[in-house]
């Protein structure tokens, strides 16, 4: 009966501490590992010119004259001489470490180098100088880690093979990611996915606009004359340049969480964010006053204007939480209440460029599409023509009757002179 | 739940045979024992259910070898099939009518292809058992009460939308077991 009831008392034990099955599951994901620099690595970066080079991974173009400049995202700018459009020449590699955006004022180049904004003197090409910076203006995009005593300012890529409990959240939401003390995982191939992580919000500036040269509609930096804007998180700043040895900061307003992008166009400021348009009164580029906004669905959103109409296009992605996908034409003639003419449903519109009532349209992989948009009601019925084969984000204006157009596959340029059939005059390829 | 009654129509032929067998071989001490038996497989969150059938022959009086099959669930439905084929050892602790006994079981969980509507299916792995009871002995049939440990090895390879998931269980299961041996 003893033996019995110990019998009974290890089988309770036994039952009361029940396993629990054990589930793996290995798993092929993106790794991102974090680079680090420190302050002092940031604040005095290694500006110096190399010889021309592949371009990998191009962020933002700026054409001025018939140079063109195409940033290498987080190593430089290409300069590239396109006097002849049918053979556009490398020049040099400008390398500017941590460098996405870049515009040009006089003999200074402009550009972007993680946190700063500097202003480099290339009169000279073969030594470039710093004359002068704005400091910390993005610095609460980058992490600090404090035991490192270093900023992450980028990432290195890998897949790899991950093992995790089957219970773990990343696999129920497998559009997530997840992190460890050292790296960032996920799904999918998508640097936001780090920057949701280690960044407050995200780090996307754009190319410039309204400058002596020619961007495109992506635009979070740009020119009024004597005076230089970017998008500061929710803020617009304002610089006053006429030295460029010497910004003065002169004005900065609040107008709303993530926008991404200016365009100024006569005596306005278009402002795009991810909800809306805003609409400033930019008479006094010194200090811009709020007039209007025009509301849509959270998206990506770039801005093109001409005459009494804006167009703005909606696309969707990762980063833009977006499941619209359309041109939104706005009449803007009374400035104070924008109204929505038409809304086109498109493939996946990114930038954009109107010449002489002809829209030409950057729709992902659907191609570059042409309109002509005399009539803004009847845009999809005036379809010129299409250049497919290729997936193109954004496109410029290098003449009136010439196109840059450029995407992941490399930078087109097409003569338009005649819209309905558009001819190749170059192509500069992309390497892996 | 098809598969399940193919193998208890099998158990049942075989356990018959078994049955003739042993009535060859009763008179003097046993040197071939036939075992049926119920496993119920004990996890924190789920409970599974496994039916055996053994075959052990004597290699002294108190310590057999064998082979062993059955069917079994890890969630008592028609998901996480496995027919255990395993090698099994079995001997008495003590000498009388009512003896303890150990018993152990090492081999393979062969994965039963699941119902149409579940997307995972393992190809199985490898598995064993162990366990202490109970038995009666001086009968024909002989009843026992046995409690252990049971540990299935699967994975489960599979495909979502970003390339292969593989997942691999290890389904580690208390026992309580109630058989014959005849």
């Amino acid at each position: 009966m003893k033996k019995f009831g110990l019998f009974t008392m290890l089988l309770l034990l036994m039952l009361t501490s029940c396993q629990d099955d054990e589930c793996k599951t290995s798993k092929e994901v993106f790794q991102y590992d974090p680079v680090y620099k420190t302050l002092e690595e940031i604040e005095k970066p290694e500006i110096k010119v190399d010889i021309s080079r592949a371009i990998k991974n191009p962020g933002k173009v700026y054409y001025i004259g018939n140079t063109l400049f195409v940033s290498e995202i987080g190593e430089g700018v290409h300069i590239i001489d396109n006097t002849d459009k049918s053979n556009p020449v490398p020049l040099s590699f400008l390398e500017i470490p941590g460098n996405i955006d870049v515009s040009f004022r006089g003999n200074s180049l402009i550009a972007d180098s993680y946190f700063n904004i500097l202003f480099i003197d290339i009169s000279d090409l073969d030594n470039p100088v710093v004359t002068s910076s704005i400091n910390d203006i993005k610095k609460q995009y980058y992490h600090f880690d404090k035991e490192k005593e270093a900023y992450i300012v980028d990432y290195t890529l890998s897949k790899v093979h991950r093992d995790l409990p089957c219970n773990h959240p990343f696999f129920s939401n497998p559009n997530r990611y997840y992190y460890d003390d050292v790296s960032v995982y996920s799904n999918v191939k998508d640097g936001n996915v780090f920057n949701d992580v280690f960044t407050e919000g995200g780090f996307s500036p754009n190319t410039s606009g309204g400058s002596p040269g020619v961007a495109g509609s992506n635009s979070s930096f740009a020119l009024v004359g004597d005076y230089f804007y970017f998008i500061h998180r929710s803020e617009v700043e304002v610089y006053n340049i006429t030295d460029v040895d010497s910004p003065i900061f002169s004005h900065g307003f609040t107008v709303d969480w993530n926008i991404e992008t200016l365009f100024p166009y006569e005596d306005k400021l278009f402002i795009g964010g991810r909800t809306g348009m805003y609409i400033y009164d930019n008479s006094d580029p010194s200090e811009p006053v709020y007039l209007s906004e025009f509301n849509h669905a959270r998206a990506c959103d770039p801005v093109f204007v001409v005459g009494k109409t804006a167009y703005v296009t909606l696309s969707s992605g990762t980063r833009c939480q977006n499941f619209n996908n359309q041109l939104d034409v706005i009449d803007i003639s009374n400035i104070l209440a924008p109204v929505l003419i038409e809304s086109y449903p498109m493939y996946r519109p990114k930038g954009l460029s109107i010449y002489d009532n002809t829209l030409f349209l950057c729709d992902d992989k659907a191609g570059l599409k042409i309109f002509d948009v005399s009539d803004n009601t009847m845009i999809k019925e005036n379809k010129l023509s299409a250049i497919k084969g290729h997936t193109f984000i954004e496109v410029i204006h290098t003449s009136p009757t010439e196109i840059m157009v450029i995407g992941p596959d490399g930078i087109f340029q097409y003569d338009v002179s005649d819209n309905s059939n558009p001819k190749l005059l170059s192509q500069m390829n992309i390497e892996d | 739940m098809k598969n399940l009654i193919i193998i208890c129509l099998l158990f049942w032929g075989v356990n018959a045979n078994g049955q003739d067998d042993s009535e060859l071989r009763s008179g003097t001490s046993i040197k071939h024992l036939n075992i049926v038996q119920v496993k119920g497989l004990f996890g924190s969150i789920k409970t599974g259910i496994e039916l055996d059938y053994k075959a052990l022959y004597a290699v002294s009086s108190k310590f057999y070898l064998g082979w062993g099959v059955g069917v079994g669930s890890y969630d008592a439905s028609a998901r996480k099939m496995f027919v255990p084929i395993t090698g099994e050892l079995m001997g008495d602790l003590l000498e009388g009518k009512i003896v303890p006994f150990y018993s152990i079981g090492i081999g393979y969980g062969i994965g039963l292809p699941e119902e149409k509507q579940f997307a995972e299916s393992s190809p199985g792995g490898v598995r064993f058992d162990a366990g202490f009871g109970i038995r009666a002995k001086g009968t024909e049939a002989q009843p026992y009460f046995k409690v252990g440990y049971n540990r299935q090895y699967a994975s489960y390879p599979g495909v979502d939308d970003y390339g292969n998931v593989d997942k691999n269980v290890i389904y580690k299961r208390w026992t309580i077991v109630l058989g014959v041996i005849f």
